[in-house]
This record gives C-alpha cells, structure tokens and sequence, in this order.
C-alpha cells in the first residue's frame, strides 16, 4: 500500500486476515469490528480495488432471500494483514465472530 | 417508505462499476429481521452510497437549484415569480424523470458529456432567472414557456446520449462532443479577434452547420450531438462572457444604444432554438428505438 491504512481499515484487515482462508460477510464483519455499513462498505470497496480483497456471491443462500456478497482476502490482502496487524494489534475490539 | 424502498433508490444512484456492491447491501439487508436494526442498516448504506465520490453529483445540482429558488425568489413580479417557480419544477421534474433512463454509461467520455451538458443547461437556467430578476420584461411569461421548453430538450438530449440503455457507442459520443466543442472554441476565438461577428447570427450558424457536417460524416448522432453542443456552447457564450466583456453590449440592456459602444450583442435565441431543434432530433432518434421495444413488449 502506497500510505499507511487508516485504523479502521486495519481492523477490516485484521479481522480479514484472522480466518485469511474464510468467506465473510459484509455485516457480521461489520459487527465484529464495530463498524456500521457505511464505514464498511467503502473500506471494502476500496481493498477490492487494490486488489486485497476477492469476493463471491452465497450459493446455498434459503429460499426467499437473495444470495449475499462475500469476501476474503487475496494473497496480497493476507500480506497486507499481515504487515499492518502487528503494528496495531489492539486496533478494534474482536468478539469472536464466525463466518458464513 | 421502507428500508428496502430507501436503499433501492441510493443504490440505483451508484456508478455502474459499483453496481455489485449496490447489491450486496441490498441481499444484506433482506437478511435482517424486521426491526430498528434494518433501518440503520439501510440508512448507514444510504450514506456510504450517496457519498460516493462518483454519486457526490447530487450535491451541485443541489446547490443550483437552492441558487435558481434564491434567484427566482427576488422576481420582483409576483406572477413572474411564481412562473419562474413553476418553471423550476417542471425542469426538475423533467430531470427527474430522465434519470428513469438509467445510469451515465460507462466510460470518461460519457461522464465528461453527461456532467459537461448538464452544467451548461444548469448555467443556462441561472442566467436566465437572473436576467428576468434583474429587468422583468413585458414578454416574461412567454420567455419562461420556451425557456423551460428548451432547456427540457436539453436535459433529456443530455440524458438520453449518454444514458447506458441508449447505448451510444464512445466513439460517436466524442466526435460529436470534441468537434461541437472546437467548433464553439474556433467561433469564439474568431469573436475576440473581429468583435463585429457575434451581432449577427451568420457566423454562429456556420459553425453550427461545419460541426454538424463534420461529425456526422462518422455517424447520424455525433451529427446531431456536434450541432447541437455547438449551439448550446455559443448560446452560453452569448449570453454569459461576451456580455460581461467590454466591447459587446446586450440586445436588452441598456435600452439605448451607446455609441462608445459600437458591438451590440445579436440576440442568441435564434441560437438557441436552433440547437433546441437537434437536440429534439437527437431525442427523437434515440429514444425511437427504446419506444418501439415497449410497444412490442405491450403487444406481445
């Protein structure tokens, strides 16, 4: 990354790269970091534009409700993670959370 | 109005590249339960997507319709003034109803039209509530039915050339728009060079003609588009610059001719009505295709 990420990004990296392998999604995530949809969403489009963020769409979604986005970080996301968690290891609360 | 009303509507005001994202909140949404919590949901994702830098174009629209009430406001005729208010909505609602045509296409060009167009039919509505504000002429009423006519032809020409569903491919939208521009820049710097040219409307309209000319040797619509880009650029430039500039005068204003200030101004309606004819004609051959789709769907 060209500068250094803002403390919520590194808490959207942080949690991301906790289960590095693991689909979230977009309000659990936002839930676990204490961030509301419109931090949330913004920080994620901005990862995906960067290219540290992927993401896929639910495909055992129930009946009557439509599939929802899901996200993880690539390779370079994880690196990303991984550069700016130990600087900040306390930078949002971690309830455990799960993913979908 | 529900949440899912409020958060359809912001995300159908995302850029088409964030589209996806317009509906991950939305399948986010559907799957809270009912409750305080999918309003917040929904009105915290109402402002990540209105404060997206590509959606922030509500925000000058804004400010020119708070600076036409403002200007419309201080009409010294009260019957003026609550026509030129009238006026206002129906420009509004007209704009309002052209956005049914969808999202700006993709690309530079066409946001770079779409914005360019748009700021000159919200300058040229500026102008003309502030011309009628500072001198209520005696033919207002009839002024503010063409203008709002004309200013409408634009918006939906505007609209509908660069919308996604008319689908106009780039490469016409940039003739039309580059050669329109060059030929208002060229008519323009000729003006400054021989003052004596914008008081008659012969060179304007040659240029108009040249631009069509010229681009519609590529396609029918950058044609159209070039001719009337031209038109609406040299109607603001009549209307706005060359009156502010020394040596040209108003038609208008002041009532009587100065002779120390030998270039009277040529009236630029003509101009204007012109340019309001191709972009009618553009209008017409691009939403053609559109209306005949839905007549079909209703037949079949």
């Amino acid at each position: 990354m060209a500068r250094r990420p803002s403390q919520q990004t590194v808490a959207v990296l942080t949690a991301l790269g906790a289960q590095p392998g693991q689909w979230r999604y977009g309000y659990e995530l936002g839930k676990e970091v204490g961030l509301k949809a419109g931090s949330l969403y913004p920080i994620l489009m901005r990862l995906g534009d960067r290219g540290l963020l992927e993401s896929t769409w639910e495909t055992d979604a129930p009946p009557g409700r439509p599939p929802r986005h899901l996200y993880r970080l690539t390779a370079a996301g994880a690196r990303a993670a991984a550069e700016v968690a130990p600087a900040r290891p306390h930078a949002a609360p971690r309830p455990a959370g799960s993913a979908a | 109005m529900s949440p899912d009303r409020l958060l359809s509507w912001a995300v159908r005001q995302l850029p088409p590249r964030r589209e996806e994202w317009g509906r991950a909140m939305q399948a986010e949404l559907a799957a809270l339960q009912p409750g305080a919590e999918r309003w917040r949901f929904a009105l915290s994702c109402t402002r990540a997507a209105l404060t997206q830098p590509a959606t922030a174009k509500w925000l000058p629209a804004a400010l020119v319709v708070v600076g036409a009430v403002v200007l419309a406001a201080g009409i010294p005729v009260v019957s003026v003034r609550l026509e030129a208010f009238a006026m206002l909505v129906a420009l509004a609602a007209v704009a309002w109803q052209a956005r049914r045509m969808g999202p700006v296409a993709d690309g530079r060009i066409a946001r770079l039209v779409s914005a360019g167009s748009l700021a000159l039919v919200a300058v040229a509505a500026l102008v003309f509530v502030a011309g009628i504000r500072r001198s209520v002429p005696a033919s207002a009423s009839a002024q503010i039915l063409v203008w709002t006519a004309m200013l409408s032809t634009y918006l939906v020409a505007a609209t509908s050339l660069t919308a996604r569903r008319t689908a106009v491919c780039g490469r016409a939208l940039a003739t039309g728009a580059a050669i329109g521009a060059l030929a208002a820049a060229a008519w323009f710097a000729v003006v400054l060079l021989q003052p004596s040219l914008p008081t008659s409307n012969g060179p304007a309209l040659l240029a108009i003609a040249v631009a069509a000319v010229a681009a519609g040797v590529q396609s029918r619509i950058a044609g159209l588009c070039a001719a009337a880009s031209t038109a609406l650029l040299i109607a603001v430039l009549i209307d706005g610059p060359l009156r502010l500039m020394s040596p040209w005068v108003a038609t208008s204003a002041p009532p009587v001719y100065p002779p120390d200030m030998p270039y009277r101004l040529v009236d630029s309606i003509g101009v204007w009505l012109l340019g309001c004819l191709f972009a009618a004609a553009l209008n017409l051959v691009l939403l053609r295709p559109a209306r005949a789709r839905l007549s079909r769907a209703l037949a079949g």
